[in-house]
């Protein structure tokens, strides 16, 4: 029964909307709204499904701050790299032993003439030393000599 | 055949949610199609308007608590995406300075035809210039045939509202349909 009066009461308002124009006009108007394009039932389906699709695919969404940590961290490898190659780069960890015939002549008076001062002083804390040893050997053996003129 | 509602909760509980949905998709699209189409009557824009209540409807069915049925809900999605849509247009149009001469004979489906008779013309006018929520609820209850408790769920007003909605809209067409 309560079927029946919803029915009824639908085809009440039906008919009330009738009355105003034929119902034929209405069929039109509706028979224009379900004209569609071949196969577009089938297209929106796949465009539809691809949608959801592409919306379901994982965005990994970084937040500011671990962008920031991320930058620091890469920055920090980088510079630490760079610091470690080149501080290796400046330490020769190994001599290289070159005969002295292989050294050219040049270059041997070229370093003597730049350290000359140097040598001399050398040289002659060399002759010194080898001075007093010879004194000493002297005076063990004659202890009368007067040393003063040995050294003069 | 599953039920709508066996296809929700297969939807619910499964991870490979694309075979409920498309079943629900294919069942219910022509439908969902045809009642935005009867409000924008345009092909292009009831086939955005339509895919973005599908969209909506793949998002959100996860949440969907089957209070009402499945039907119920989904119309209730595209009578919300419908009215956005419509609004947008209206505010645009606005902004546009167009919108106190909208040529409504222009964007009938009639126009160009030569079978159409001019009081299928004045029907669609008729039509087009009722306010929204009555020509959603007059296409609901006189093409789609539902009843007022469901309309009044879709709409999210009372039994008595949406009876109002209807014979209101009847009350303008026939305002409408005389002058003309």
């Amino acid at each position: 029964m309560e079927h029946n009066n919803l029915d009824n009461t639908l085809l009440e308002d039906k008919n009330l909307a009738n009355a105003l124009v034929h119902k034929a006009a209405f069929e039109q108007f509706d028979d224009h709204v379900k004209e569609v394009p071949a196969n577009y039932f089938d297209h929106q389906t796949a465009t539809i499904l691809k949608a959801v699709k592409n919306k379901n695919a994982p965005i990994i969404k970084i937040g500011l701050y671990s962008k920031i940590a991320i930058a620091a961290s890469i920055l920090t490898i980088l510079a630490t790299s760079y610091l470690y190659f080149q501080t290796k780069k400046n330490i020769d960890p190994s001599p290289v032993f070159v005969k002295i015939e292989e050294i050219p002549t040049a270059d041997l008076e070229a370093y003597v003439n730049s350290n000359e001062f140097f040598i001399e002083t050398d040289l002659q804390n060399s002759i010194n030393e080898e001075t007093a040893i010879l004194s000493k050997i002297n005076n063990n053996n004659q202890p009368n000599l007067d040393s003063n003129n040995i050294n003069n | 055949m599953q039920s709508d509602q066996e296809l929700v909760l297969e939807f619910k509980s499964s991870i490979q949610k694309e075979g409920p949905f498309t079943q629900l998709l294919k069942r219910h699209q022509q439908k969902v199609y045809y009642q935005i189409k009867r409000m924008v009557n345009n092909h292009m824009d009831a086939d955005d308007i339509a895919q973005q209540v599908w969209i909506k409807v793949w998002n959100k069915l996860d949440g969907f608590k089957m209070e009402s049925e499945f039907t119920t809900w989904l119309f209730r999605i595209a009578y919300n995406e419908t009215l956005n849509f419509i609004q947008k247009q209206q505010r645009e149009a606005l902004r546009q300075s167009d919108t106190e001469n909208i040529d409504y004979e222009k964007n009938t489906s009639a126009s160009g035809d030569p079978k159409s008779t001019q009081i299928q013309i004045a029907l669609e006018m008729a039509i087009k210039q009722l306010p929204e929520k009555q020509r959603f609820v007059f296409m609901l209850r006189y093409f789609e045939e539902l009843d007022y408790e469901k309309i009044s769920k879709i709409t999210g007003t009372t039994v008595g509202g949406a009876k109002a909605n209807y014979h209101q809209a009847l009350k303008k067409m026939e305002e409408i349909l005389k002058k003309d």
